[in-house]
């Protein structure tokens, strides 16, 4: 009979229990207003979408095309030639950014890219002209490159970081991007064996649209003015996708506000 | 530089997908804002499940678009917890360290998000599922794609997690104030 009583009276306090957690979980609710351009930022969303599985699709057939062709070289090929090297796949002439970003670089064949996550929930960019190695979710994102996918930068090499942040490195030029050359690198470019650091910023126009900001954090070694230079035209044709089907043209791109070499 | 550019025409035609947005909106956004405990993640999670119901629309708008969304909230929630949230920083202070007293200050959905972090990814969306979203074991276990025992005893866990939390009984009392007036 007791026996009885218990289940009753437990059961009777789950339901308490449970009475008390939806009570809680619905006055526990923070006032949410959604923004006011919802359906537009919806509508962007499907279309870069779209663009991302379309790209997928022709990644693939020009995958499958390659192959075929490599496959070719190696019938026709002599018997003991070697077999033939397959290019990184982060190599590419126009590296579509995550959608998060938005963001569309052009890079020469000489360059690598690497999308990175981070512990902020936010996305990081690599790009530089020598190979990377993916250095996984990144549990401390306080600086641009304390999670680098270079150990150490050669001479003459590059490591760029886009970084989807809050706010922009400087206010008062939200329109466009601009890149400044820095006084000196900071403390992970130093360890990384920077000696020259560039940081650049901007959002999409206007930036009330709720697009990204985003910031650019560039570090160099010994870099010699033809990498200065492809750096600077990188960083001049990056734009914003803003996503209603077709690119930004107008802006924005990264400007340099004075030659790195001033 | 110009890429190919994607018809707007394609965006035609949707019948009802902004009323459904309208009028579910807002209870998808606090759903999401539970699951991720950031206003901003929130959003960012209701506009990736929008995105993605509306291609289907079509299709969902007869049926029971809203069981899809929140199947495709739950869903969404889980892939980007294992795709980026996996290091999820653990607090200094524990919640079942936190203390009456400084609830008396302390915001009652910060508090709130902060005993929900404690849960595991699968127990908080059976939470939200199953205690805000007031489905049934069944259901939830639909939207879920699992046993109905898994969700009960996912639920149970979790109840027991919560109620082990001084937080929670602080925020409860919160609620029924709440409630009252």
């Amino acid at each position: 009979m007791s026996d009885v009583n218990n289940t009753e009276e437990e059961g009777e306090r789950e339901r308490n229990q449970e009475q008390e957690l939806r009570l809680l979980l619905e006055h526990g609710i923070p006032d949410l207003a959604a923004p006011k351009d919802r359906m537009r930022q919806i509508r962007q969303r499907v279309a870069r979408g779209r663009r991302r599985r379309r790209l997928a699709v022709l990644t693939a057939v020009t995958g499958v095309v390659a192959a075929g062709l490599l496959g070719t070289l190696r019938i026709s090929g002599p018997a003991d030639a070697p077999p033939a090297q397959v290019a990184a796949p982060q190599r590419s002439t126009t590296t579509p950014m995550p959608d998060e970003l938005g963001l569309i670089l052009r890079t020469d064949s000489t360059w690598y890219t690497l999308t990175t996550p981070d512990t902020r929930a936010l996305t990081t960019v690599f790009a530089a002209n020598r190979p990377l190695t993916d250095p996984g979710t990144c549990t401390e994102a306080t600086s641009a490159f304390s999670c680098s996918p270079v150990d150490r930068l050669g001479v003459d090499e590059v490591l760029i970081a886009f970084r989807q942040e809050a706010e922009p490195h400087k206010e008062g030029s939200a329109d466009t991007f601009v890149i400044e050359p820095q006084t000196e690198p900071g403390q992970s470019c130093r360890r990384i064996g920077g000696d020259q650091q560039w940081i650049g910023w901007g959002s999409a126009t206007p930036r009330a649209s709720g697009q990204p900001i985003i910031n650019a954090y560039v570090c160099l070694r010994q870099a010699s003015q033809e990498t200065i230079d492809r750096v600077g035209k990188l960083l001049a044709t990056a734009s914003l996708d803003l996503g209603d089907g077709a690119m930004d043209t107008t802006s924005p791109t990264f400007a340099p506000t004075r030659s790195p070499l001033d | 530089m110009a890429v190919a550019a994607d018809s707007t025409t394609d965006f035609e035609g949707i019948e009802g997908f902004e009323e459904f947005v309208t009028a579910r909106g807002p209870r998808l956004l606090r759903a999401a804002w539970l699951l991720t405990g950031d206003a901003h993640l929130a959003e960012d999670l209701v506009q990736t499940v929008l995105a993605k119901l509306w291609p289907k629309w079509h299709r969902l708008a007869d049926g029971n678009p809203e069981a899809y969304a929140r199947r495709a909230l739950v869903n969404t929630y889980s892939s980007w917890w294992q795709r980026r949230w996996r290091g999820e920083v653990p607090h200094d202070v524990l919640p079942d360290a936190l203390t009456a007293d400084m609830f008396a200050d302390v915001d009652l959905g910060h508090a709130l998000a902060t005993a929900l972090r404690t849960l595991p990814p699968r127990q908080r969306s059976v939470v939200v599922l199953r205690y805000f979203e007031d489905l049934s074991v069944e259901e939830t276990a639909e939207a879920l794609g699992c046993r109905p025992g898994t969700v009960k005893s996912q639920a149970a866990k979790a109840l027991r997690a919560l109620r082990g939390l001084p937080t929670v009984n602080t925020l409860v009392e919160g609620g029924e104030r709440c409630e009252q007036h």
